[in-house]
């Protein structure tokens, strides 16, 4: 919808602005669907388009799903999710002053951050603490005015001091008590150098993955049972009708129905409505 | 029964066209456009995307299309290109591809061919002058029979770009099938010795055993070669191929050329040569997992094709270290039991004697 200028000034509207939060395959992603947000790419499909490597594409997708700017589309796309960013937006507009929403202090910034389903943690060069949302200090068990550098290497073993060191992008797992993506980014405050630290919750996309994938091979399964033998049985008929019974055949056809009904894919048959009454 | 539309200029009438009302579609393609707030903009685009589009609906997007100074007329062309639908009869498509062509916005020209992805009408805008509509048309394209002599043609037309890199990436998805048609559009392009490196880019993406099949193993096209060029041509290509494969040949090229091999002996003697250069590359690709596929291989199998596997097991085992050289050695050695003939083959093989 927008041209290149005019996206990435969208983007810098967006709830969270990009070039703090997310990461570079993440805001290059938001950019494409920003310039067309009628977008309904794959993951093979947006790493076509931006010369990203599988898993590369499938992380920052899952990232800006998590974050609330994406979601599935049909069997594989993904969308903008324009009705979360919507409910966002409004949200903000009616909470924070528009004023004070480019301002990076840290009662703003947890009131900005405070809706998302993500925890954001910013260290200056010494570690000590910027700014931090519940949720960064909720997710990691740090106690209320405690959390600073050294901290957050005794609860994750990971030193954020690294990011300034030469490695500008460090992200890990922890898996217990539950499922949590880190990353930490070298970025720039106001007063020098900074650690930008982004904590996802990954338990809900790792159950969503699980459920997703049983119901489909439960379906698949069904499918096979009550759909692609009946049809065969039908296609049978049909090409050489004196080789194949066709009482076979309808009650094959009968069986596509059931399955039909089954799944609300056709409406129960008037006969059966009667006999229920 | 099934309706054919292909012919049919009008799309049908449906029952949510009814509801749909002109003025709202109207109200949202200005809304998206040019509203005042990105809350507002966002909403309009989730309701245009939920809109289900008639002929009506049709209608005046193509009017606001036709109107070279609208400010809407990119959001139209992407509502287009989203109810993908409303262009899927012949008259309709003939329609679009003429004002593509005609197209003087390089923005609305790709949204028009964005909606065009994944048919084969998509190919001719690969050569356009507008990068961003080259770029929509290359990363929309079907690698089907229809598009391959395009996909070559753009490929070894000496473009260094992005599109370059998506057309071999879609490559990777070609259907086995088509790898024969594709090696012989390449035939017929007109190669230069500074297109080698393209040659190689491309046959790193195809699937290595068809690319065998049709290049190395058969003996080249049905239709004459006689043409000393063309014969040329034929060889340059061919030792393109073995130099890709040899120097990074995958594990399903293995295994196929390890069973091939264990089966025909003339097929064996035939490739003993590339066999090698490919067991030189090979002892990445070789665990367990491989080694089971080979004992699985002489399961009721005669004492020759045993003999033949052994030789290649004797070529690969002296390259591989660790749990899979181990592995290797204790196949040979199970396979020594099996006949004392056998066994003495084996021993002469391991000792270099043959």
């Amino acid at each position: 919808m927008y041209t290149d200028s005019s996206a990435d000034s969208l983007l810098a509207q967006l709830p969270v602005s990009c070039g703090q939060s997310l990461a570079g395959a993440e805001c290059r992603i938001l950019h494409e669907y920003v310039a067309n947000p009628f977008l309904d790419d794959d993951f093979q499909g947006i790493g076509l388009r931006l010369g990203m490597s599988r898993p590369e594409s499938v992380a920052a997708l899952n990232g800006l799903c998590q974050s609330g700017y994406m979601k599935s589309a049909g069997q594989r796309g993904f969308m903008l999710d324009l009705q979360n960013v919507v409910t966002t937006i409004e949200d903000l507009e009616s909470e924070v002053p528009a004023e004070l929403v480019s301002l990076h202090s840290r009662a703003i910034l947890d009131d900005i951050l405070g809706g998302l389903p993500l925890g954001l943690i910013m260290l200056n060069a010494d570690g000590g603490l910027e700014a931090a949302n519940r949720l960064g200090k909720t997710w990691l068990g740090a106690e209320e005015g405690e959390l600073n550098g050294s901290v957050f290497t005794e609860l994750t073993g990971f030193d954020p001091l690294i990011v300034l060191q030469g490695f500008p992008e460090v992200t890990f797992c922890r898996k217990k008590p539950f499922p949590l993506e880190v990353t930490m980014y070298a970025c720039e405050l106001e007063d020098g150098p900074g650690i930008m630290i982004l904590l996802r919750d990954t338990k809900v996309q790792d159950e969503a993955t699980r459920t997703y994938s049983d119901i489909q091979e439960e379906m698949f399964a069904r499918m096979r049972e009550d759909l692609v033998d009946p049809i065969r049985i039908i296609a049978g008929y049909l090409e050489n009708p004196e080789g194949v019974d066709l009482g076979q055949a309808r009650t094959a056809m009968e069986q596509v129905h059931i399955f039909m009904e089954y799944f609300f894919l056709a409406e129960r048959s008037s006969s059966s409505d009667q006999t229920g009454q | 029964m099934v309706m054919d539309i292909r012919h049919e200029e009008e799309l049908p009438q449906t029952a949510s066209e009814q509801q749909e009302s002109t003025p709202q579609l109207e109200d949202l393609l200005t809304a998206a456009a040019q509203g005042e707030s990105l809350g507002q903009r966002a909403r309009a685009v989730e309701h245009l995307r939920h809109l289900v589009l008639g002929i009506s609906g049709f209608k005046l997007l193509w009017s606001v299309l036709e109107q070279p100074g609208d400010p809407r007329r990119l959001v139209a062309a992407q509502v287009i290109g989203y109810h993908r639908r409303l262009i899927s009869s012949a008259p309709v498509m003939e329609r679009l591809l003429r004002t593509i062509r005609l197209e003087a916005n390089t923005w609305v020209a790709a949204a028009l061919v964005w909606g065009l992805r994944q048919k084969d009408e998509i190919q001719e805008f690969l050569f356009g002058d507008q990068p961003k509509v080259a770029r929509e048309a290359a990363l929309g394209l079907p690698v089907s029979h229809a598009t391959l002599e395009s996909l070559v043609g753009y490929l070894f037309a000496g473009q260094e770009n992005d599109n370059r890199r998506i057309l071999l990436e879609k490559l990777r998805t070609i259907d086995p099938k088509l790898v024969k048609e594709l090696v012989y559009h390449i035939l017929d392009e007109d190669l230069t010795e500074s297109e080698d490196e393209t040659l190689h880019a491309v046959f790193q993406e195809l699937p290595q055993v068809p690319l065998f099949n049709v290049t190395i193993e058969s003996g080249g096209p049905e239709r004459a070669l006689d043409r000393p060029e063309q014969d040329r041509a034929w060889r340059r290509l061919i030792r393109a191929v073995e130099q890709v494969l040899e120097a990074a040949p995958g594990p399903e090229l293995l295994r196929y050329l390890f069973e091939k091999s264990s089966e025909e002996e003339r097929f064996a003697r035939r490739h003993a040569r590339f066999l090698d250069a490919v067991l030189m590359r090979a002892d990445r690709f070789v665990g367990s997992d491989f080694l089971m596929y080979i004992e699985r291989l002489t399961n009721q199998a005669s004492e020759d094709k045993i003999a033949r596997l052994a030789q290649l097991l004797v070529d690969l085992g002296s390259r591989l270290s660790g749990t899979a050289g181990e592995q290797a050695a204790e196949l040979l050695e199970s396979w020594k039991t099996r006949s004392a003939a056998l066994k003495l083959k084996i021993y002469h093989m391991q000792q270099g004697i043959t």
